[in-house]
């Protein structure tokens, strides 16, 4: 039999334990709002940015020959940018994603191909160090920071390092925000570029045969956009990590609450027993002991 | 019609949405007006500012590197920046302008740094121009 003071104690841990992950799925929750509205509205620029770029390289005939969209038959080194988060407590967030790197890694060196790896977040820096990957470079505590801020030198790195051959191929491995109990552990490649004409976007004009007045020619201004665009899938993709962690930590901390609450109901009926027993004890012995005299 | 509906779109939110009687936008191959009826027209944006004439509020808007695309009802201007002129930081500009040009001093021309700098430049002096 338990004794009732260390129930009592258990159960009072517990209450404590569940206070802390309620306050935290709270603190998520308005997180995640915050982040998936800031990841909507980041959505226009990219959507406008596609279409006029798949509309300008279509008008280019084709022809462009932008060295951000080259590929190289000979791939020797690929950058892979990994996005984690800084804290834990979000379930399976930061594992679902890292699981996969040593796969990742695995099929290129089979190939040959050397990986470069930088690393966004804590969780994903500790990870890589316990299984001794290299790292080229590594950026903790980044969530105060705006997202501009990141965004900006890292796509000019990636453009540096494509452009002068460091890097062949350069691929981001991070969480899909896919709704705030789902994210998709997702490796995509962003360098080389690849733009699809996409569906007209008429927002400026209905007259869809009349031809655009080019400032200056379509390939220059090609040119120019594709670093943008990186940009905006640099930024896309920082943007689900941060409203997938928010999601991911939600849910974890709200099983967590869950789960506390049925340990408290099971404690209790054990307390309530243990109780009951010992009131039971106690009458038997005074009656037996009534009995005796 | 009399007026023109413009957005500036950054990628991190809609600056400015409404309608104007003209919006003038510094385009690579110089300044230009958009007035409603405008052909179409799409044209690369450098750093500058962004004027827009009758509309109430923040008329004049500092911005970054992107592009603009005209039509005769609407003007959509993406940029990588934009902030209003009045709460630019003129103090923050100027440093940034000393920065920038000792960078471009020492830095070999065509060097990452020496892009970032020019860059740097080109939107302190947008900035100390309002």
């Amino acid at each position: 039999m338990p004794n009732l003071k260390e129930i009592k104690n258990r159960i009072g841990s517990v209450k404590k334990t569940r206070q802390i992950t309620q306050a935290m799925k709270l603190v998520a929750a308005a997180k995640l709002r915050s982040a998936t509205e800031r990841a909507l509205q980041a959505q226009p620029y990219q959507h406008k940015l596609k279409s006029v770029l798949g509309r300008v390289a279509e008008k280019a005939g084709g022809t462009v020959e932008d060295p951000l969209l080259q590929r190289r038959s000979d791939v020797k080194n690929v950058l892979l940018v990994l996005l984690t988060s800084d804290k834990g407590l979000c379930g399976g967030f930061n594992n679902g994603l890292l699981r996969h790197v040593n796969g990742f890694i695995a099929e290129r060196k089979a190939e040959g191909i050397q990986v470069h790896i930088r690393v966004y977040g804590r969780k994903g820096r500790d990870f890589l160090k316990v299984q001794k990957l290299q790292i080229e470079d590594a950026v903790i505590e980044y969530d105060k920071t705006p997202k501009m801020d990141l965004v900006r030198p890292l796509a000019d790195h990636m453009v540096a390092g494509f452009t002068n051959g460091e890097y062949d191929e350069v691929w981001f491995g991070f969480n899909r925000f896919v709704n705030a109990a789902t994210q998709e552990a997702t490796f995509s490649k962003v360098l080389p570029l690849e733009v699809e004409a996409e569906e007209e976007d008429l927002s400026v004009t209905d007259v869809n045969l009349v031809d655009f007045v080019y400032e200056p020619d379509p390939v220059s201004i090609v040119g120019s956009l594709l670093p943008l665009y990186l940009r905006t899938l640099v930024l896309q993709s920082f943007l689900d990590t941060e409203a997938g962690e928010h999601g991911a930590r939600m849910m974890a901390m709200d099983n967590a609450t869950r789960n506390a609450s049925d340990l408290i109901d099971r404690l209790s009926l054990e307390y309530n027993r243990a109780r009951q027993a010992a009131i039971t004890t106690e009458i038997t012995e005074i009656v037996s002991g009534a009995e005796a005299l | 019609m009399s007026d023109i509906a413009v957005d500036i779109v950054t990628p991190e939110k809609l600056a400015f949405s409404g309608r104007v009687a003209e919006a003038r936008v510094p385009g690579e191959n110089g300044e230009f007006g958009v007035l409603p009826g405008h052909t179409i027209l799409l044209s690369l944006v450098r750093p500058g500012v962004v004027t827009l004439v009758g509309t109430e509020g923040p008329n004049r808007f500092v911005v970054g590197k992107g592009f603009a695309e005209a039509g005769p009802e609407r003007v959509v201007i993406l940029v990588d920046s934009c902030e209003p002129a009045e709460s630019v930081d003129k103090v923050a500009a100027q440093k940034a302008k000393d920065d920038a040009l000792r960078v471009l001093e020492t830095e070999p021309f065509g060097s990452d740094h020496y892009l970032t700098a020019q860059r740097e430049l080109a939107l302190a002096d947008a900035r100390l121009s309002v």
